[in-house]
């Protein structure tokens, strides 16, 4: 099906602009990008470590810059991006598999059960405009999604868990606790400050959204033909108007997820969640650059994921994009 | 117009203009409204707020007060030069993709969606650290990079109604230039979106800005909400329970935030009236 | 044949932004079981609020201001949101202009079809699927369709079908705003033919509006032709078409070219319209008549009157014949 079809190529073309985007920027500094590296490590820097900058670069003088380029996606492909700088002796691949699971869980959950929230809500704020839920869930909705998702996390842990010490501050389980079923209620526990933050932030983004689409729907003509012909409120509001008003947020899932993860990677790195985010800044602060490059790559390839997701359940629920 | 009768009676305006332009205020006469300088380091450190220092001092002995009265420039200035600099990009884009159809739209169709999908934090990251610099430009240039494509989408396909419009036709069918169609004809009718989506990217330039600062990425020398986020994370702020270092510039930013959100907000609703509530007749 | 509708001073419009458009000013007339109404004017003179108000979906910003709405002699406009939800479909049936839009495109046609009957009580079961293939065939479509999605319709296709859900109840009075008008004329004959066929077979009365004079003129029983929001003429459908009395309808009639006869210069109507959102001192086709009469027509307004039997007009011309005929006692339609 051609619908199918484009959504696959545009899951190739995007990765593979990601991939080239990661090959080109240490050839944007002037010079060999490996002796730049050592000039910022100011020399200090072992034979594997800067052998494993030549492999995350794809860096080889041996080749032409053509067949570097490939020999790179082919690298990057396979999951070879070297070892990690500041993780050192680890491979990139191997600190990536480590600290994934977290961030998956965390964000995972959370981001559908905002969605599914948040689209509800956004469906009772629209029937009853001028009510007090509409309005007030439009002005939080609004103040939510200008609030940097981070700050968010600062006044939870501040006030949440440093100041009424109800929730801990950081990391992902207790150390102390680390078997069975203690185990993992340590890992709720710890979970539910930065879940609670992602949740509030994205939440608003999808109440809005939501709001918004219903509001169209609402005056649409099928929607006045359902009222026409004398069908109760609820049939129309949710078998009618719902039902088509939820479909851009599936077209426009794709941006939203990028800013609900980068929200999310703000949210571990306040609070020393070990997942990706954590991973990411513990790149930047350490300018491990092999890591930086790598989980650019993986976090566009997990939101490019979760997006093609979207677009294959979007078959099911719009007739339209399907052919006979 | 009655447009700009319209744009004034509404609540939503005036209450973003307002925060907007005392912010500007601040930011213009900072020298004026701070009562020290944002740099000197003389004053006891980690100091609780008080009468002397409204909003305590840092670990290395400065005035919080001061350094947010300051930070007013930068924050302000990042996010309303990303929000002039996206909003030509994307009119620029979108009004070539959408006038001119067929292969050069469908070219920059598909460049538009795959900055929209790609992750923009991670990616502004790399761009980030790559930098041969580190300050407000570096910042500036990288949320550009990211945030031009949201503009152009939704303003694509209005360019692409309007393009069929009678009066457009009529206007191509006289012969007149395309530069004439594009820029005379076309381009007055989406200004309200235009707008609407210069307040959207520059509250989203915001907010990045803050968040670059604070993981580091920026000058950390510089003075902007977001920098002074950094050093409080760092210099341990929360465990001094300094929560005016901490949580102060946040709410400051949220502030310029929302008003430039209840603007962007308020725009749809002029733009769209059917957002605002009425009651079923 | 017993009055099963009448509208009674019936006004309407949209409010927005302080501006309120009187889009149909004090309305009045009469309709009977089983009788086609065609109700024929150019665009913007009303007659689409007219349908809308008359079923009671028009929604904000229309408004209904004032007058009454009789279907067998209860007023529909006194009655509640829920009152009126019951009688929806089982009453009347409205089939909207673009019906290309009026069905829900992510639901099967069966769903909406069914909705129509289930949620008026009539719960037939299995019985569901009979009356909706019986349906089907009453306006030409095979039932294969019903599992299939609108967008998988021909634009005709969809307004038979439309027309199909519209007849699901039995309703006594359907009325049908510019049904066919997106069609070629081809279509809009055939299903305009239907409709008659499928009126004379279930007994209902149709109000049928059009700006397309010459598709009614042989099925209508009567014609009621409306200008600037008021209804200026109204008539038995040959009457009006051999004897338009009011300066507009005469206009109208004239401006179709017949198939036979000699070569004859068209005359259009000059000007335009006026602006429904002002008020309109006298009568509204001042401007554009070419009979009016200075110093009277612009300053009173004419009634709708009935001149000759079962004849109305709206005419300051006709007003000797008005105070003639009060003279010897013959009803105004007021």
């Amino acid at each position: 099906m051609k619908y199918i079809l484009n959504k696959t190529a545009f899951f190739f073309i995007t990765l593979w602009v990601a991939i080239t985007i990661n090959f080109i920027l240490p050839r944007l500094m002037p010079g060999n990008p490996a002796l730049a590296m050592i000039a910022r490590y100011k020399g200090r820097i072992s034979i594997q470590a800067l052998h494993s900058i030549e492999v995350a670069f794809g860096l080889n003088i041996h080749q032409s810059i053509f067949q570097q380029y490939f020999s790179y996606l082919d690298r990057t492909l396979t999951f070879n991006f070297g070892t990690s700088l500041v993780y050192y002796p680890s491979t990139v691949a191997e600190e990536i598999a480590i600290h994934m699971p977290w961030t998956l869980g965390l964000m995972g959950i959370t981001t559908v059960i905002s969605f599914i929230v948040g689209t509800l809500i956004g469906i009772r704020a629209a029937w009853k405009r001028n009510s007090a839920l509409s309005s007030s869930s439009v002005v939080i909705s609004l103040f939510l999604n200008s609030v940097p998702y981070f700050w968010i996390a600062l006044l939870f842990q501040y006030i949440l868990g440093f100041v009424l010490g109800w929730f801990p501050i950081s990391g992902a389980y207790s150390l102390i606790q680390s078997k069975g079923i203690n185990m993992i209620g340590s890992i709720i526990y710890h979970a539910i400050l930065p879940a609670s933050t992602i949740f509030i932030t994205s939440m608003g983004g999808w109440i809005l959204t939501m709001r918004n689409n219903m509001i169209d729907e609402l005056s649409s003509d099928y929607a006045i033909f359902a009222y026409a012909k004398g069908l109760p409120e609820k049939r129309i509001d949710y078998n009618y108007v719902a039902r088509n008003a939820i479909l851009p947020n599936f077209t426009q899932f794709a941006m939203a997820i990028g800013f609900i993860v980068s929200g999310a990677l703000l949210t571990e790195m306040v609070f020393s969640y070990p997942g990706i985010g954590y991973l990411l800044y513990q790149a930047v602060i350490g300018l491990d650059y092999p890591l930086m490059q790598s989980l650019f790559f993986f976090i566009t390839v997990s939101v490019l994921v979760a997006n093609f997701i979207m677009d294959m359940l979007y078959i099911l629920i719009d007739p339209r994009v399907r052919v006979e | 117009m009655n447009y700009v009768r319209m744009f004034f009676k509404d609540k939503k305006i005036l209450v973003g203009a307002t925060i907007l332009l005392t912010m500007v205020f601040v930011a213009i006469f900072a020298r004026y409204i701070a009562p020290y300088s944002p740099h000197y380091m003389g004053f006891t450190p980690l100091e609780s707020p008080s009468f002397k220092h409204i909003l305590g001092t840092t670990a290395t002995g400065q005035d919080v007060f001061s350094r947010v009265i300051w930070g007013t420039r930068m924050s302000l200035a990042v996010g309303l030069l990303v929000g002039l600099f996206t909003t030509v990009i994307s009119v620029i884009l979108a009004l070539i993709s959408g006038y001119f159809g067929g292969i050069v739209d469908n070219v920059i169709s598909l460049f538009i969606n795959v900055f929209l999908v790609i992750p923009p934090l991670p990616l502004m990251i790399v761009l980030a650290a790559y930098m041969p610099s580190r300050g407000m430009w570096t910042i500036i240039l990288v949320i550009t990079v990211t945030g031009w494509a949201w503009g152009a989408r939704t303003l694509r396909p209005q360019i692409m109604s309007l393009k069929n419009r009678d009066f457009v036709k009529a206007s191509i069918i006289v012969g007149e230039s395309s530069f004439h169609t594009i820029f005379i004809d076309i381009l007055p009718h989406t200004l309200g979106l235009i707008v609407a989506n210069f307040f959207g990217t520059a509250m989203y330039a915001v907010i990045s800005e803050a968040g670059l600062e604070f993981i580091g990425l920026g000058n950390v020398n510089d003075i902007s909400w977001g920098t002074i986020l950094y050093w409080a994370e760092n210099d341990q702020a929360m465990f001094f329970g300094l929560w005016s270092w901490l949580l102060v510039p946040g709410i400051l930013i949220a502030l310029l935030g929302t008003s430039m959100a209840l603007m962007n907000f308020a725009v749809d609703e002029i733009i769209n009236p059917k957002l605002k509530g009425e009651k079923n007749g | 044949m017993a009055k099963f509708l009448q509208v009674k001073n019936l006004s309407a419009g949209y409010k927005f932004n302080n501006v309120t458009v009187q889009a149909v000013r004090n309305v009045s007339f009469d309709l009977k079981e089983g009788e086609f109404l065609g109700i024929a004017g150019e665009s913007g003179c009303g007659k689409s609020t007219l349908a809308f108000a008359i079923t009671r979906t028009l929604l904000s910003p229309g408004k209904i201001f004032g007058g009454q709405i009789l279907i067998n002699g209860k007023d529909i406009l006194s009655l509640k949101e829920e009152e009126v939800r019951k009688i929806r479909w089982k009453e009347f049936s409205i089939v909207f202009q673009a019906s290309m839009n009026v069905l829900n495109p992510v639901m099967k046609i069966k769903e909406q079809m069914y909705d129509a009957i289930i949620y008026h009580g009539h719960e037939y079961g299995k019985n569901l699927k009979k009356r909706a293939e019986e349906l089907f065939e009453f306006v030409n479509i095979s039932p294969k369709y019903l599992d299939a999605y609108p967008h998988q319709l021909s634009g005709g296709m969809k307004q038979r079908v439309v027309i199909a859900i519209a007849l699901a109840l039995n309703p006594k009075l359907i009325v049908m705003d510019e049904p066919t008008t997106a069609l070629d004329v081809v279509v809009q004959r055939r299903i305009l033919q239907e409709v008659d066929r499928l009126r004379k077979t279930f007994g209902f009365a149709v109000i049928f509006i059009t700006h397309d004079l010459s598709l009614l003129v042989e099925i209508s029983d009567t014609l009621a032709i409306m200008y600037a929001g008021e209804i200026i003429e109204k008539a038995n459908s040959r009457e009006i078409f051999s004897n338009p009395l009011h300066p507009y309808t005469f206009g109208l009639m004239n401006s179709f070219p017949p198939l036979m006869g000699k070569r004859k210069r068209l005359h259009g109507i000059a000007g335009h319209p006026p602006d429904l959102s002002k008020q309109i001192k006298g009568c509204s086709f001042f401007e554009r008549c070419s009979k009016r009469i200075n110093g009277k027509c612009d300053v009173i307004e004419p009634k709708l009157v009935e001149i000759e039997r079962g004849h109305f007009v709206a005419c300051n011309l006709y007003a000797k014949c008005y105070k003639e005929s009060t003279e010897y006692g013959i009803r105004a339609s007021n």
